[in-house]
């Protein structure tokens, strides 16, 4: 018999399983579902970023129309409190309504995952004296962000390892239990012939019922990036390959189908919850987070520090500028208020930045175990390629934590420097103002893939070994 | 014929080394979560008396300051953990433990323990809840799922309908070596908690609680046995009994929580961050603010003050008007916090009855919202700290508005307390609820779950009692 000839009526029993027939229907349905949930997830976050830019243009445009009006003369500057004058660079770069929007929009794929984007913060609000984290996300009810999102990462990471086991956990074992086992030899030859035939439909049946649903919703939708697209492919790919190999590996031990069916549930159960709950555990052992609550307490210190040290700040500053002329309390103008404010922030900082320093170092160490140990566990690879496609990992997130704050600096000492030198802004200067840039990917981590592969190959060296 | 059926099962069931193994994995697995949520709980505990002790003392050593200023300078009061959080951590790693109290605004908690976690903390935890919420049905589902399938499978089917007269016993002799097995499981592993439980002072207590949480978990189980007894019942074969179930246990403990909550988001809404705090904001404009001399209604009220006591400069009160008005701009504002927080709670209430009223579907989100309730790990804790954490700022702020208003004069921003004021400020005190007041209201839950316990083995009974030979 040829090799067609046996994949035509291998297909052709295959898709006459019931099992098979009702996940044709019902996995590209989920996919299809959980692709629209994770889309409207990230549509609300764009929706809710896009209200918070236009407030910033219309303030700014608001502004740059009063400073023009004012300085054509349409307008006197003697009308307005200092508080409101568009030429002052307190009032338009630090006070209550000033600021910029540094978001971090979501991809073209953003769908394929929530990830870690209900916990981060998608947008920073950056003035000169403050840089606000929120997530745009609504005050969801903290259950749901405990069980989970229906999101298609959850599908490919934890449902396509146990539709793959429920298809191919009887790979051979039915027909060495049903009695057709010498009956398929006689006409398949080897039964590393079969095995390889069944397994290679089960792939095939199960790459496509993912993949193609997946492609349709991107094109549907119009967010689909064809290179994101590939790497998807691949990942899926060879994670589907994994758990196939895996099917066909258990099979080759001539055990029941029943004994398969919970071999390959208990290793399921070990590479998607017990390792991973075993790695976690182990970082937060090796690499314990300082307690927020001893956090709170030490910024607060440094706090009350900052506030006690604000007279002796304000002796060894005038003393270093001895041209400005220090006036009693009674006579300060805003000018003399807001500089003594900053002279006083400028150590409350630096006291804040070493409270924070344990927490930012436990972070980091944390996190670089973690990149190790990740490769322990292909669910966890997978996982990690997902978020990454999506740009919902905790590196994501971290780069564009740092972008923030580098940003902040940079909207500040544009500010700053028209206030010390005492000049006001014109409306060019207002104009040229530190643009933020969207939050930029964080780097490429071609190790990921490479390793999902290697995964996926290693069961099924394990099955040609074993049948060796 | 029940008892001797029920001997004969069991017996079996020790012969079956993977049984035994599994039996023996989970319960250690169990008690290793059991300790390493012991530690964290003992450490958090720890930190939660001493940062309480260090910020009471910055309260009180803040330096000298006008009261209202002090009012600004706020302080911090943080959510201790139950005795039995080390049972299950419930929602509190999406929530916080730390909440800043400040004159005029109502904060969030801060710091949620998840944003210091790695991603892998959102694959799985190793506590003792999770464990038997997800891995406790899948050992039933191991040992049962030849339940009738393997009798079946094995030619034995014939045999036990020939005695039809006593198969309401057989089947009950079967299920309940089943059953006890679960009930033995669980037995160990309430002992281990309780051994972690009563290390702690005042753990007694909540031997009760614990209790209830041992008896959910066991009528959660038999959930799971009766449908894996039912898909046995269904089943020419082992192995589609046991893909059956194990569908059945994907679809219940993973698929529908997940898609309740779409569900329950849909129907039951939440705002967003900035549509929320954007309502806040337009609701206390049409109030007093203290800090707004020019406002509407701070206007209105001094007219209508000075008009009361007969004078017509502020400075002629027989109070400081400044922290009349700082006071009822306080309670303009709190009503608003209040009114929006209430309505919020409210759609997290009707979100979490949506979970509890699906339960029809999947037993799972019922037994995960008990268990986080008995726990004290659930909303309703964090409902009851932060009304608490609320009352106490009302509070504090009001003894602070009440000494600018009684003895500072208006206009005097100048004058300030010390430390020996501030030491005399009221402090935060939280008692926890007791046992009793957790398990008030799980009755309706509790039944949800036997009822769903009963009506599945009647099911399954009659499953099995009609399946053909």
């Amino acid at each position: 018999m040829t090799k067609q000839t046996i994949f035509t009526l291998e297909w052709k029993r295959f898709m006459r399983r019931p099992a098979a027939r009702l996940a044709l229907l019902v996995w590209p349905a989920l996919l299809l579902f959980a692709a629209w949930n994770g889309q409207q997830f990230h549509a609300q976050k764009a929706a809710q970023q896009a209200q918070l830019k236009n407030k910033e243009t219309s303030y700014y445009a608001a502004q740059e129309a009063l400073l023009d009006s004012l300085e054509r003369g349409w307008k006197a500057a003697d009308e307005l409190p200092w508080y409101e004058q568009p030429s002052n660079p307190l009032v338009v770069g630090a006070f209550r309504r000033a600021g910029v929007y540094q978001l971090k929009p979501p991809p073209a794929m953003a769908w394929l995952s929530i990830g870690q984007a209900d916990v981060y913060p998608d947008h920073y609000r950056t003035g000169m004296l403050s840089l606000s984290a929120a997530t745009s996300v609504s005050l969801e009810n903290p259950y749901h962000q405990a069980i989970g999102r229906f999101d298609p990462a959850f599908l490919l990471v934890f449902l396509l390892p146990l539709l793959l086991i429920v298809l191919g956990y009887d790979l051979l074992s039915a027909d060495r239990e049903g009695g057709t086992w010498p009956l398929l030899q006689a006409y398949a030859g080897a039964p590393q012939r079969l095995l390889a035939v069944r397994g290679l439909l089960l792939w095939l049946f199960a790459g496509l019922t993912t993949l193609l649903p997946l492609l349709a919703f991107g094109l549907f939708t119009q967010s689909l990036a064809f290179g994101a697209f590939a790497a998807l492919a691949l990942a899926v790919s060879a994670y589907a390959l994994f758990w196939t190999g895996l099917a066909a590996w258990v099979n080759t031990m001539g055990r029941s189908s029943a004994i398969n069916g919970l071999a390959l549930t208990g290793i399921w159960a070990l590479l998607l919850f017990l390792l991973p709950a075993a790695v976690n555990t182990l970082i937060n052992s090796l690499y314990p987070m300082p307690s927020r609550m001893s956090q709170v307490a030490a910024r607060r210190t440094a706090d009350v520090q900052a506030e006690l040290a604000h007279p002796d700040l304000l002796d060894q500053w005038y003393a270093q500028h001895p041209e400005i002329e220090r006036l009693p309390e009674d006579q300060w103008t805003w000018a003399e208020y807001w500089r003594h404010n900053f002279i006083n922030n400028t150590y409350k900082d630096s006291l804040m930045q070493a409270a924070n320093q344990p927490f930012e170092a436990s972070l980091q160490e944390r996190t670089a175990l973690l990149r190790k140990l990740q490769y322990l566990s292909p669910a966890i690879v997978m996982n990690e390629c997902l978020l990454r496609l999506a740009a919902v990992s905790q590196e994501d997130f971290s780069a564009f934590k740092a972008q923030a704050q580098a940003f902040k600096t940079t909207w500040h000492d544009h500010f700053a420097a028209f206030f010390w030198e005492r000049r006001d802004l014109s409306l060019q200067d207002l104009q040229n103002r530190p643009d933020p840039s969207p939050a930029a990917p964080a780097a490429p981590q071609p190790g990921l893939w490479i390793a999902l592969v290697l995964w996926g190959l290693l069961p099924v060296a394990l099955s040609v070994r074993q049948r060796a | 014929m029940a008892i001797l059926t029920f001997k004969k099962e069991w017996a079996l069931l020790w012969r079956d080394g993977r049984v035994k193994w599994s039996f023996i994995g989970l319960l250690l697995l169990a008690a290793i979560s059991c300790w390493l949520g012991y530690r964290q709980q003992a450490e958090l505990a720890q930190i939660h008396e001493e940062s309480t002790r260090q910020v009471r003392a910055q309260w009180e050593r803040q330096g000298d300051k006008n009261p209202h200023s002090a009012a600004h300078f706020g302080t911090y009061v943080f959510k201790p953990v139950s005795p039995l959080w080390f049972f299950d951590q419930g929602v509190d790693r999406f929530l916080g433990t730390t909440l800043f109290l400040e004159a005029h605004v109502q904060n969030d908690m801060a710091y949620k323990p998840v944003e210091d976690d790695t991603v892998l903390g959102r694959f799985a935890s190793l506590s003792p809840a999770f464990l038997l919420t997800f891995f406790l049905p899948l050992l039933i589902i191991l040992v049962a799922h030849g339940a009738l399938a393997a009798e079946r499978e094995g030619g034995t089917w014939r045999m036990v309908r020939a005695y039809n007269r006593h198969f309401a016993a057989w089947f009950f002799g079967k299920w309940s070596a089943y059953a006890a097995l679960a009930g033995l499981l669980l037995l160990g592993v309430f002992a281990i908690a309780a051994v972690f439980l009563l290390l702690q002072p005042e753990g007694g207590s909540y031997l009760p609680a614990l209790g209830a949480l041992g008896l959910s978990y066991w009528l959660y189980a038999l959930v799971f046995l009766n449908f894996t007894c039912l898909f046995s019942a269904w089943s020419r074969q082992r192995a589609t009994a046991l893909v059956s179930s194990i569908a059945f246990w994907i679809i219940a403990c993973f698929v529908v929580p997940k898609v309740t909550g779409i569900i329950a988001e849909q129907r039951y809404p939440t705002p967003t961050y900035s549509e929320f705090r954007e309502a806040i904001e337009k609701d206390l404009q049409e109030g007093v603010d203290g800090h707004d001399p020019f406002n509407e209604a701070a206007e209105k009220l001094k007219q209508q003050t000075l008009e009361e006591h007969g004078v017509e400069d502020l400075a002629d009160l027989p109070f400081n008007w400044a922290g009349f008005i700082m006071q009822r701009g306080e309670e303009h504002e709190t009503t608003i916090y209040q009114t929006h927080l209430d309505r919020l709670k409210q759609t997290h209430q009707q979100q979490n009855r949506l979970h509890r009223n699906l339960a029809v579907l999947s037993p799972t989100g019922l037994l995960q919202q008990l268990s986080m309730d008995l726990a004290g790990s659930g909303m309703a804790d964090y409902y009851r700290f932060k009304d608490e954490a609320e009352r106490y700022r009302i509070e504090l702020v009001g003894e602070l508005n009440q000494d600018l208003t009684d003895n500072f004069k208006y206009g005097d921003w100048q004058g300030k307390r010390g430390a020996e004021y501030f030491a005399t400020n009221v402090a935060f005190r939280y008692d926890l609820p007791d046992a009793r007041e957790r398990l008030r209201p799980q009755g309706g839950s509790f039944l949800l779950l036997l009822a769903w316990g009963l009506a599945l083995w009647l099911i399954a009974f009659g499953a099995a009692k009609n399946s053909k030979v």
